[in-house]
Formats: structure tokens, sequence, C-alpha cells
């Protein structure tokens, strides 16, 4: 389990880099945290003699920056660093809530949080956070374009993603709850480290009469990418915040793809797990609601 | 020296081992990462093996083609089964016990691969990596048969079969019978019925398997390093594969990261390994990858997958009122893959004992 | 009764076609100065190129934690690495935590914990236990249990890793940790 040959380039800029991605042939990439890159060269799982572009001294990948409404963390920024961050929990809590289940973390001190967007695996939690927080990614593709996609645009297909070709994500900016706004983060796990089996980001946000203004569900691992279940999201405004469990199963019967059976567990218990994380995720972020409006909504 | 191994500071004339808690004497090279596991041990100009195992379960191996693997950077050599001058070339059964077929297995598949990841070529190269960009080049033709996946279908006749000459799959068939064989259930105030299912297993340790060989003693004598649980039997295997005495022969067995079992086993690579460094008067070296070692080590008992088939175990116990056992039946049906080593053979085969006991009223006697 | 010293096996990489590149890396306080094959993994290097045999390639993956080092303070997994993206780095195995005679406070731990049993886990476990210290993890918080998850051992069953890890972040007791995992 040794990789193929390849040639290592450490890019000096991310201008740089995807010049040189412009260059090079289909077998070049970008290697961040190298967390998924590297086994998968190390099982020749991808083959023939390529090019990897290393971006992480690159200047300005590694900030991490505030504006309104928007946190922004750069390409080079490891997933340990962002988990821990104070700006980001005070911030944007379900990231580095959700962060402290991805992978173990001896492999976060190394991998990035804008890898995770990129390689969107399967079960994968950054791309379902990323679905929940509105998340729009940064990207420079040849030339010097410069472009912002949201990340439900970059998911919305069954598998992979849509990012254009021989570009680089140079950042991903992740919207701030507002104020009073309760956030879950829910997953299972076959053990410890593994990906999810099903994961759920939800953010919820009343208005004054303590209904439910807005919501967010977003769901991992029981379909191939992760999507926004926007219809139980819909079926959610104006309800008291007790309904919420309701919301749940829309949000598993609505996957805009079929569930998957993979050698862990089949489609139909992924489907019935997922009822579970949703209904979880909810709760918590009821639960947060209150706590930050200072009432209680709950109703029997 | 043993002052050390005692926690307690109890003085000396009054120290026991029995009922002290003592410490390990390894613990301290292990603690300090100078293990000395197989690995770790280097000599020097050795060349690493990787081998190139078969992706079919059952094939006919047409061609072999090595040219463009020859041309790979730092290949020394490319060896499959016609390279080999083995006096003995398969692997030995330690239980060739009458009315079992004799399905030992090659060490080096020839002209049929039997299951996925048995050994079909060896690259030889510089490093590891060179040895990987080769194996990738040899070009295999394999003609596909039918598998057999499971013993159920295995056993049936029409199935396809892994030995033609044989006329059958299954290896070893034996029923034993104990005291009176037919108990009538009548007799009994309760029949239990019970299935067992099993699945497949494999130990899996962290540290995978691996063999070292070099001559030494100006050639005159051979000296292998495995990961192995019976550095002696493999000594003799080896002697006997190479057809030379015994004292020309020297294993070690360093220490040994985790066996489990599935380290106690004669493999294809504990001979190929050791008749390369013969071929090439060479040190050379394999160390298994991970996802080798699953493919390619040893596994245990398998549960029939079929739902038609009720079970692996059937346990039938007539049982008194009073929960004295009376009567037993047994149905067990077994796969091993692989490695004649324990029994049975390199394909799928399958055995079945049908067993019955009878304990007397009085007493339960064990067999 | 110590085992030999293996020392380096350089590996050979007689090839013109294989790229390389300069690597500057300070490994367990010493500078190295090389030119390695850019696909050599960090693993291969510290293990093959310096003789530092501690660090084990289990897996090769980056699930195990055997060949888990420390690189510029932070835990990582040599077999998941290129040699070359740790250019200008301060890298840190268990030969570096050793102490000049004997066991250091940690492996003593281990020892007397019976922590350990065919030991090739080991050198992983103690690198993540030098972070966790480092860090001041709590030994009741539930973040030992998500250091542990990054470590497979097939022999212990894991209990007594846990104990001398408790100890070793400053337990008294041997309670279990209580609610989360």
């Amino acid at each position: 389990m040794k990789p193929a040959k390849l040639k290592y380039v450490r890019a000096e800029t991310a201008e740089h880099a995807v010049e040189l991605l412009g260059e090079a042939d289909a077998t070049a990439r970008i290697l961040a945290g190298g967390q998924s890159l590297i086994p998968a060269l190390s099982a020749r799982s991808i083959t023939t003699s390529f090019l990897l572009l290393d971006i992480m001294r690159c200047p300005g990948l590694e900030d991490v920056s505030e504006t309104p409404g928007e946190i922004t963390v750069g390409a080079a920024c490891r997933q340990s660093r962002i988990e821990l961050s104070t700006l980001v929990r005070q911030s944007i809590p379900l990231l580095s809530e959700a962060l402290g289940w991805v992978a173990m973390p001896q492999v976060r001190s190394r991998g990035t949080v804008v890898g995770c967007l990129a390689q969107a695996n399967t079960g994968g939690e950054v791309p379902v956070v990323s679905l929940a927080l509105d998340a729009e990614l940064n990207i420079v593709s040849r030339g010097g374009i410069k472009q912002r996609m949201p990340a439900k645009d970059i998911y919305a297909v069954e598998t992979g993603t849509r990012l254009p070709t021989r570009s680089l994500i140079v950042s991903a900016s992740f919207r701030t709850l507002a104020a009073g706004e309760g956030w879950g983060f829910s997953e299972v796990q076959l053990r410890a480290g593994h990906f999810a089996l099903v994961c759920c980001a939800a953010t919820l946000l009343l208005d004054e009469n303590g209904r439910i203004r807005t919501a967010r569900i977003a769901l991992g691992g029981l379909t191939a990418n992760p999507y926004r279940a926007v219809r139980a999201e819909k079926g959610l405004i104006g309800e008291a915040p007790a309904t919420t469990h309701y919301a749940a199963q829309t949000a598993s019967a609505e996957r805009p793809w079929p569930a998957r059976t993979d050698l862990h567990a089949t489609a139909a218990f992924r489907a019935k797990v997922a009822v579970a994380a949703v209904a979880r995720a909810l709760t918590d972020a009821r639960a947060r609601c209150s706590k930050q409006t200072g009432a209680t909504h709950d109703s029997a | 020296m043993t002052e050390k191994l005692f926690k307690s500071a109890a003085p000396a004339r009054n120290r026991r081992f029995v009922g002290e808690a003592v410490l390990r004497a390894e613990d301290q090279e292990l603690l300090q990462g100078r293990g000395g596991f197989l690995p770790d041990l280097a000599a020097p100009n050795t060349a690493e093996i990787c081998i190139v195992r078969s992706a079919a379960p059952h094939a006919i191996v047409r061609a072999i083609r090595k040219e463009r693997a020859l041309a790979s950077p730092g290949v020394i050599a490319i060896l499959p089964a016609e390279d080999f001058d083995l006096v003995d070339d398969v692997l030995p059964c330690m239980d060739m016990i009458p009315g079992t077929l004799d399905v030992r297995q090659r060490v080096i598949a020839k002209d049929r691969v039997r299951y996925v990841g048995q050994a079909v070529a060896l690259v030889v190269a510089e490093n590891r990596y060179l040895a990987e960009d080769a194996a990738a080049l040899v070009e295999i033709e394999y003609e596909s048969l039918p598998a057999v996946m499971d013993h159920m279908t295995a056993m049936n006749p029409g199935s396809p079969l892994l030995y033609p000459e044989l006329g059958t799959n299954i290896v070893y068939q034996v029923t034993q019978r104990d005291g009176n064989a037919f108990f009538s259930a009548g007799e009994g105030d309760l029949v239990i019925h019970k299935r067992f299912e099993f699945h497949r297993q494999t130990a899996v340790p962290l540290e995978t398997r691996g063999v070292t060989a070099k001559l030494i003693d100006n050639g005159e004598r051979l000296h292998v390093e495995s990961c192995t649980q019976l550095p002696q039997v493999l000594r003799t295997v080896l002697a006997g594969a190479f057809g030379i005495d015994l004292k020309k022969v020297r294993v070690t067995a360093p220490r040994l990261g985790g066996g489990f079992g599935c380290k106690e086993m004669v493999y294809p690579e504990e001979i190929l390994v050791p008749a390369v460094a013969r071929k090439l008067q060479r040190p050379v070296r394999w160390l298994e990858d991970w996802r080798e070692h699953f493919a390619s080590a040893t596994h245990t008992r398998e549960a029939t997958p079929k739902q038609s088939w009720p079970a692996t175990v059937r346990l039938s116990d007539f049982v008194s009122r009073v929960g004295r056992t009376l009567a037993r039946r047994t149905a067990l049906l077994a796969t091993r893959r692989s490695l004649p080593w324990a029994q049975w053979c390199a394909a799928l085969t399958a055995f079945r004992t049908w067993t019955q006991r009878c304990f007397p009223w009085s007493r339960t006697r064990r067999r | 009764m110590t085992a030999p010293d293996p020392g380096p096996q350089k590996m050979v990489w007689d090839d013109s076609n294989e790229s390389r590149t300069a690597l500057n890396v300070t490994v367990n306080g010493k500078q190295v100065q090389t030119l390695v094959a850019d696909r050599l993994l960090l693993s291969d290097f510290l293990r093959d190129h310096l003789g530092l045999t501690a660090l084990k390639v289990a897996c090769g993956e980056g699930a195990c934690g055997a060949c888990t080092i420390v690189i510029d303070g932070e835990l990582a997994r040599s077999c998941t690495l290129l040699a070359v993206q740790t250019d200008g780095a301060e890298i840190l195995t268990l030969e570096g935590l050793n102490a000049p005679q004997g066991l250091n406070h940690v492996q003593q731990l281990f020892q007397q914990h019976h922590a350990l049993q065919c030991g090739y886990c080991t050198p992983g476990w103690l690198m993540s236990v030098y972070s966790m210290i480092k860090r001041s993890i709590h030994p009741d918080s539930a973040e030992v249990g998500q250091y542990l998850s990054g470590h497979i051992c097939r022999c212990t069953g894991y209990r007594n890793i846990w104990t001398a890890i408790r100890r070793a972040l400053g337990a008294t007791n041997d309670d279990p940790v209580s609610g989360k995992e």
C-alpha cells in the first residue's frame, strides 16, 4: 500500500495553485490536509502518475475572519483549530460541535474544514453543517476568476460535487446564528471516528410569539450527498416548537435520492435512524432556543 | 533481576510469585519502542517482495506476461510458479486422516486459482514502492470458472468442482456415534432444539504477516525470520520444501505483534520468500499490508448464509424433567477457507458430522 | 537487555523518473536535510531512512493509530502524510520521549497497569498521551474517549490502557467516567 509515482509541488499562492491546476492534466489534485487523499493514493484507488499541489503554505488561506453575519474559514485551516476556536464556538457552534464527530483528534489535527467540503465523503459532517448554515464557498478558477457558490448548489447532485473543474476553494463562509437561534447536531456512528451512518444539523429561530419563524434541517449519510429537508422546514414555520418531532418523519421521507445500502447498514435501517437523528437535533435546537430567549415555549 | 519485577515492597525473603503483582520483563523494550518486531529488523541489501494475487475466485490461469513489469524501474525479478524449483510445493497438512481427500494447496498457483488472494506471481524489487509499480504491470490472463461461494452449494452434486479430478467438493465426512444411536423422543420429557450460526472470522492482529530470508554461513545455511507462532514447525517444513538437511535451516520468530492463531500456520509466503532468497542469492523481505491480510491470511469457521438451511450447528437436546440431558444430536457444518494446515483445504469445502450422544440416567459422561 | 539497534535501512530509489524534493526537518531535536522521493510516506521516511522504528505501520490508512507521531506539537498519522509535506516542521517520535535510562513516567504507568501485551500499538498510544498531557485534558472529560478512539488495540481490550491514561492525566482513582464516553 504505497502510492504510485507522483510529483509534489508547493504552491506559493492560491493563484499559483490555480494556474498550475489549469496547466496540468486531469490527474492534478489539490493537497491540503491529505487525510482522504493520501490513504486513497496508498491504496492506489487513484492511479497513474499525477501532480499534487500543496496549498498549506499559501498566504491568507489559514485565516479565520468575521464579517457581519458571517464567519469565513480559509482552506488551510485545520479541523482541530476550528473545532476549538473561541470565535467559532461563539458564533457558529454548530460547526464546532459537528467537527467533534469528524474522525478522531489525531486526524483532525491535519485535516482541513474546507477539505471536508471538497471531498464530499458520504456521511461527512461538515457538508451537512454547510447546508444548515447556508454556507457559500469562495472559489478561484483559471484566469483568476472568483465566484461564490452556495453549498446547496454544490451538493445538488446525488454523488460528488458540482464544483467547477480546475478550481480551488480558498475559503468557506458560514452564516452566524441569529440572536436566540437554537441549534442541534446529532449523529449515529457505528463506532467512534467512523463516518456517520446518519447525521443531522438543525437550527430553529422563534418569533416573538414563540412560534417557529425559520428552521433548517440538513441530513447526511442517508443519501450519498447531504440534503436540506425543505418540506419539513416549511412545515415547521408558524408551528409551536413542541411539534418538531413530526418534521423528523418528513425530513427522512423527502430525500431527493434513494437511501443508501452498504456493508454497514441497509437503506431501511438508515431511514429509520434518520428519523431519530432529526428528532434529536430538533429537540436540542429547541432547548437552545428556549435558553437564549429566556422563556419556555415548550407546551405539552 | 527478579527484584525489579515485583510491584510490592515486601522484604525479599517473603517474596513469592503466587499472589504477587509481577511486572513483565519485556515491557521496557516495548514501551521504549524497541520491540524488535519483524518489520523493524533490517539487513543490508534486502530486496522487497510484492505478491501478485488472484482477483478471481475461481479461474484457469491462461497466461502470465511479465515484459512490462520487468521493464519497470528497480525490478529484480518477476516469479510465477514455473520459476520456483521446490522439492515439495504443497503446504503440509496436519491431519490427513484416512478418508480425507488430498487437496493440499500449492504454495503458488500454477494453472488454476481457487480463491481471491491466492498468490500467482512474486515481484522482487529494490523497495516496496517500486515492487508495487511493477506488480500493477504484470498481465495475467484468467479464464473465469463458476465460483462456489458457500459450503451448502459446494456440497450439492452438480456444483462446480474445485478439484475436478477428485469428483467432489466434500473433503471429509464423518459420523460418530456414542452409545444408543437412536434415542426416542418419547423417553425424554422435553426436547430442545437450538441453532447456532457463526460468521466467518479472522484474527486481524495489528502486526500483519511478514517473512525475511537470507543465506548465511557463506551461503551454506538459510536463515528465515517470520511472524510465526510455530518456528520449529516452519523449520521442518522448509527443510522438506527445499529437500535440504534440517541443520541447514535456521528460523527466527521475532517478537510478535499479535497472532491470535492466524499466525499458527505454515503459509505459502513462508516457503516462497525463502525460495526467492535461495534463487536470487540475496536477502529478501515481504511485509504483508493490511488489505492483503484480509484476502490472504487464514479465516475461520463460517455459518451458511442461506436461509433455507436452518443452522450451522443444530443441537437437539433430550432433557428429562429434572433437567438431566439424556441425549444430544448434533449436525455441524463448517467451512474452512484456504490453508490445509489445520484441516481441509484451499478451496471452500465443507465437512459435516452428525453426532449422537447418549447419557445414562444416573450420570453424565463426557466424551 | 535491550534489542539490538537495527540501524537505518535506506530505501534504494535508483530511478531518474522518480520526482524528488528537498526536505528539511527537525526530528527529535536533530536537523535532517535530505532529498526524498515525493511519494515517500512520512512513516517510511522515519522508519527506513532514519531508523526510528518505534512507530508502526499497521493499517496504512490512518485508522489504527499505530503510526501516530507529533508534528509541530500536534498529533498526526505518519502513514497519511508524504514526508515532503512536513518540510520545515519539528517532528517528535517516541524515541524523543524516552528517558535517558529506564522508563519515563507515562511508560511506568503503562507497565504498572498492564496496559500492553504484544506492544505493537503501544508507541502510538504514548504519543497521544503525551499530547493529552500537554493539553491538560481532564481525566474525567469526554475528550479522553475521543483520543482513545484514535487507536486500535487487538490484545488488551482497552481497559488497562484507559486506566493508565487516566492516571497519567492525574486521576487519583480508577472509577469509570460517568455519562458520556
